[in-house]
């Protein structure tokens, strides 16, 4: 079985499970999720950081 | 594959993404959940340490620019919050032990302080640290620390100053705060939009803030219509918020796994403490006449003494204190700690007369000061202590700027020790001008008149008491190099 052949016996077989309703909603979701907890991760951190400036502490 | 669910399966991606979003916000809201116990569980201990009080440090931002921890505070019924500036953790070693934060440490009379703020945490910049603990401040005890140098010495707060304090999630909290008036809103947002460099990168806040302070029917709806979205950002920041402190929190695993101190039974010693403290002090106020710090009198003023005499005059200085838009900020302030429902105290340091009467601003002038703070006091039926009976005191302030010295603190915690217990002593009258300002035990009461305080126990040791020549006719001439700019 050359390559080519793999890669559409595998495609076949992907495309076969994900058919199942149930299981391309639970794949879905949880790439969703992936993308929330990466937007998250990006953006969650806050920076309360503030400018510095020069007191006149006499 | 026939489908076990046909419609679900035409939405796939909907389905799938709202799931993600429900699970999302679930996961958002016992994280926040999460956070809100462990700040709760922590802030005790945290106000009893001394990274609260470290201007440096990494609490600094998540503290000063946060609402997360002040929240925390607000709801621990033990912690006394306190809104201030540099005198709140701008200290010296010899200073530190008489801090509130040292000194109440292990609340020794059932509470320890939470102190907010750093340098140049002026009226307006408080007014936005406040707005976002709105929900927290009703029945709240909470006191301000004034500045007197923000009122005479310049007309409004730098703008660099001001956003070095400023903070997105406060400013938010106030512009889509629905809590506070509509009309507060509006007067807090012209000043704030005085300083545009802190909105100029933030389109949503500028945009409700402009059409905030515009007022007109068009502008009004605008700012409704965006008054959603900033609520959701608010929301977002607070998120934030909740993830330094929590951060924070994990990486300084002391300050949440250690039990909060046993309450102390052993009474603060007023007398004694007082004692101690100038004691203290003249070891460290002894290279110069006006009962500055050494440390300041070095770095600041020896130099430029003769220079510095007589260079400000009692004009400029009125003037300034008349104009100044310090005054309207704080009204700000009052206006929404009295819609907030909370219990405030306004705390003032006194103006270093010794200091003053050099640069030529006499104490009638002083006076002046404090007449105006008492009257706001009085018309927003807000208790004032401002210490104008310690104005001429040389051993309350360390330097010009108000910065306090050990007797000053101690002064302060008395006070505070009063507003806790609702044992506040009745404003003192304001002193007659006093010819030459001196400094001690012998120049001041050690404490108010109308406060209870513990008495006396043991042997008081007795301080070495510095007895300077009130000839040398110090008082009429002290100063202020700030003047040079100001002078017309």
């Amino acid at each position: 079985m050359n390559l080519v052949d793999q890669a559409h016996k595998y495609h076949a077989l992907w495309t076969d499970r994900f058919a199942q309703p149930w299981l391309r909603i639970v794949t879905l979701t949880i790439y969703y999720l992936g993308i929330l907890v990466v937007l998250v991760a990006l953006h969650g951190q806050g920076n309360f950081s503030t400018p510095p400036f020069i007191y006149q502490n006499f | 594959m026939p489908a076990q669910n046909p419609r679900l399966q035409q939405i796939p991606h909907l389905a799938s993404a709202l799931a993600a979003v429900i699970l999302g916000v679930a996961v958002l809201e016992a994280f926040q959940l999460y956070a809100r116990s462990l700040e709760f569980r922590s802030i005790t201990a945290l106000a009893a340490d001394d990274a609260i009080i470290d201007r440096d440090g990494p609490l600094g931002p998540i503290k000063n620019q946060g609402a997360a921890l002040q929240q925390a505070a607000m709801e621990a019924g033990c912690l006394l919050p306190i809104y201030g500036s540099s005198e709140l953790n701008l200290l010296q070693p010899y200073t530190r032990p008489f801090h509130p934060t040292i000194l109440f440490q292990d609340r020794p009379t059932g509470f320890t302080i939470f102190p907010v703020g750093k340098a140049e945490s002026t009226c307006l910049t408080i007014l936005q640290k406040l707005a976002s603990v709105a929900p927290a401040l009703r029945g709240r005890k909470v006191a301000v620390s004034l500045s007197p140098s923000w009122f005479y010495m310049r007309l409004t707060v730098r703008p660099d100053a001001y956003a070095g304090n400023f903070s997105e999630l406060h400013a938010g909290e106030l512009a889509f705060g629905t809590r506070l008036s509509l009309r507060l809103r509006q007067d807090a947002a012209r000043r704030m939009l005085q300083f545009p460099s802190t909105v100029a990168n933030r389109p949503l806040l500028q945009f409700a803030l402009e059409n905030l302070a515009s007022g007109s029917p068009l502008s009004l709806a605008c700012y409704d219509a965006v008054l959603p979205l900033g609520v959701v950002h608010n929301a977002i920041l607070r998120y934030q918020d909740h993830l330094s402190a929590v951060a924070y929190l994990w990486q300084h695993p002391v300050k949440t796994s250690s039990p909060t101190r046993p309450q102390s039974a052993t009474p603060l010693d007023w007398p004694m403490l007082h004692r101690h403290a100038d004691a203290v002090y003249r070891t460290h106020s002894n290279n110069n006449e006006f009962g500055l710090a050494n440390e300041k009198w070095d770095a600041a003023f020896s130099q430029e003494t003769l220079f510095l005499r007589n260079i400000r005059s009692e004009e400029p200085f009125l003037s300034t204190l008349e104009r100044s838009q310090e005054w309207v900020d704080l009204e700000l302030l009052l206006r929404e700690l009295i819609e907030l429902g909370a219990r405030p105290l306004l705390l003032s340091m006194p103006i270093h007369g010794g200091w003053y009467d050099y640069c030529g601003v006499t104490s009638t002038a002083r006076r002046a000061y404090y007449e105006k703070l008492r009257g706001i006091g009085v018309s927003y039926h807000i208790p004032v202590v401002d210490f104008a009976d310690h104005d001429a005191d040389r051993s309350f302030c360390r330097d010009p700027m108000g910065h306090l010295a050990p007797n000053g603190l101690l002064n302060y915690d008395q006070v505070l020790d009063g507003f806790f217990h609702d044992v506040i002593a009745p404003q003192s009258e304001l002193p007659a001008p006093a010819p030459v300002a001196s400094r001690g035990t012998e120049a001041v009461l050690p404490f108010p008149p109308g406060l209870r305080f513990p008495a006396v126990s043991g042997t008081l040791p007795q301080p070495v008491l510095h007895v300077r020549d009130s000839g040398q006719g110090v008082q009429d001439q002290i100063p202020n190099q700030f003047s040079r700019e100001e002078k017309p």
